[in-house]
């Protein structure tokens, strides 16, 4: 058509789709360590050093969250 | 643009984390160290963060209050303050006068806009947007040229009403049909 | 508690967990989140809000598909614009949902303070609609500028409405910062509330600096707020309006994701707490041992 019309429709629904995909996948990866990382490593100690099974590609900064990485640290 | 808010994660610093970090901190006197530089840190950058901001919002208020509230001076409007506006940079707005657009040999587009009554004559240096046509309004910015009630314009923006009607009224095809281009 | 959107009954200790309620937490995770294994996705159970949403996306989705292509292909080019009036169908759409973000963020705060209805859901509601809603005002800022060149004959330029669309662009990234300052989560949530009445000053100065100043931008299309009338007709009416409940439905869609975000980091913390104090317990049972 002439480039600006399609550059509208990319870069309005491309982003919409972007932030949606990136929700998407901080949930999963919320959804994960809230499975994985959870008070069940209490009872096993050992194994805790990496919360989540599984790493999946996520557009999202895991932060050190309460539920997962400190714990480790405290422990002794 | 979107980068921000896409990675704002509030998640991990909702004020719930914030509390549990408070008890773990109380629970656990080894950890309090940490934590203390956890929120050092956050605090630096929540800083900075705000600073930004600051300046941002100091900068748009200060071009809401002198560029937005006044956009352009209407033609007549510019007219009858022709003698304050000297030789000063401002925008003003007008229609294209049909009939009076001339390009002339070295690039500049004469052309008269009006408004309110009043007729300001316009040589306009620079491309004009592919839109430009007689009969459209048009902010254009510029002064007037010293001693004269001509207009030196430098840049012409094309204003468009609030009403889309379709070029080929007759020709819209059905969804099968191709679009008239 | 299943593993819903939107908060659940009484059960959900909510963000501020006492110890004395570390019994209902840890019924909670015996059978909710913290026992779900692995690809937790297609094993947890679906609830209502989960089908609603879902739903809401489907939707969105076809409406989307619908818009692009009734946009694209089968509406008329303008008589002045030719085929850049095509960025009709995307560009206002955005516009629209933005302000439906702020205006839910808006009333999502009042009712946080309103005391008879404070409850941390408006925060996260607020806090999920605007982040959104500053989704929305960066893409409005975005194909605005995308539509202005080829049209207006400038990327940019200082016009009030495009400024106050930029200053709320700023005012809310603002707010989405002052959500981040640590604290109770009560004391969060009623400063953030506060920071979103705030920024929602801005929200009428934006809608109606077209009609209160000069601008270079025109007045909205559909029900334009001098006249009322509708500048618009046959297909490119109708594809104007499908974009507008397209976009709010992609909204609806967005702040249900991002509300139920809120809702796994508040259980996250709660998680960090039960956590936390087992910890240590353990290590004081260990010492005495």
């Amino acid at each position: 058509m002439n480039g600006y019309v399609e550059a509208g429709y990319v870069v309005g629904l491309g982003t919409l789709a972007g932030y949606a995909a990136s929700l998407v996948a901080r949930e999963r990866s919320a959804r994960r360590r809230l499975a994985g990382g959870g008070v069940r490593q209490v009872a096993a100690p050992s194994a805790s050093e990496s919360p989540a099974p599984g790493g999946e590609p996520s557009t999202v900064e895991r932060p050190a969250s309460p539920a997962a990485a400190p714990p480790p640290r405290h422990r002794r | 643009m979107d980068a921000s808010p896409v990675g704002v994660p509030a998640v991990h610093r909702s004020g719930v984390e914030v509390q549990s970090g408070l008890v773990v901190q109380a629970l656990s006197p080894a950890g309090a160290a940490t934590r203390a530089a956890l929120a050092r840190r956050t605090k630096r950058r929540l800083w900075a963060v705000a600073l930004v901001l600051a300046a941002a919002l100091g900068f748009l208020i200060y071009k809401v209050l002198t560029s937005a509230i006044v956009y352009f001076k209407t033609t007549n409007q510019a007219v009858a303050e022709r003698a304050q506006l000297g030789s000063s940079t401002f925008q003003i707005e007008g229609v294209v006068v049909p009939g009076t657009l001339r390009h002339r040999v070295g690039g500049t587009l004469d052309f008269s806009i009006r408004g309110g009554g009043a007729t300001v004559p316009v040589e306009n240096t620079g491309a004009p947007p592919q839109l430009f046509q007689a009969n459209v309004p048009v902010v254009l910015v510029g002064h007037f040229i010293g001693g004269s009630d001509t207009f030196a314009s430098d840049q012409i923006l094309v204003k468009h009403s609030n009403a889309y009607i379709a070029a080929h009224p007759g020709r819209v095809r059905g969804p099968t049909g191709k679009v008239v281009r | 508690m299943s593993l819903t959107t939107t908060p659940t009954g009484p059960g959900r200790p909510g963000s501020e967990v006492p110890p004395a309620q570390l019994t209902a937490l840890d019924a909670a995770r015996g059978s909710g989140v913290g026992s779900v294994p692995g690809r937790e996705g297609a094993r947890r159970r679906r609830s209502g809000h989960d089908v609603a949403i879902t739903a809401t996306g489907a939707l969105a989705l076809a409406g989307v598909v619908a818009t692009v292509w009734l946009g694209l292909w089968v509406t008329p080019p303008d008589r002045f614009m030719g085929n850049l009036v095509r960025l009709l169908y995307i560009h206002p759409s955005i516009a629209w949902v933005m302000y439906i973000c702020y205006g839910v963020a808006f009333l999502a705060s009042l009712l946080y303070l309103w005391p008879r209805t404070r409850s941390l859901r408006f925060d996260k509601l607020a806090g999920a609609s605007s982040e959104v809603g500053v989704v929305f005002t960066g893409l409005t800022l975005v194909t605005g500028s995308i539509w202005g060149r080829p049209t207006w004959g400038v990327w940019w330029t200082w016009d009030p409405l495009l400024t106050t669309t930029a200053l709320l662009f700023v005012l809310y990234l603002g707010y989405l910062a002052v959500r981040r300052i640590p604290g109770e989560p009560e004391v969060c949530a009623r400063r953030s509330a506060i920071a979103a009445l705030v920024a929602f000053v801005d929200v009428p100065i934006c809608y109606f600096s077209v009609l209160w100043w000069r601008s270079l931008h025109q007045a909205p299309t559909v029900a334009d707020p001098i006249t009322g009338k509708t500048y618009i007709h046959g297909s490119m009416a109708w594809t104007l309006l499908l974009s507008f409940v397209t976009f709010t439905l992609v909204y609806a869609w967005l702040v249900a994701r991002r509300y139920r975000l809120f809702v796994l980091a508040e259980r996250e913390g709660d998680e960090g707490l039960v956590l936390a104090i087992e910890e240590r317990r353990a290590e004081s049972l260990q010492g005495r041992s």
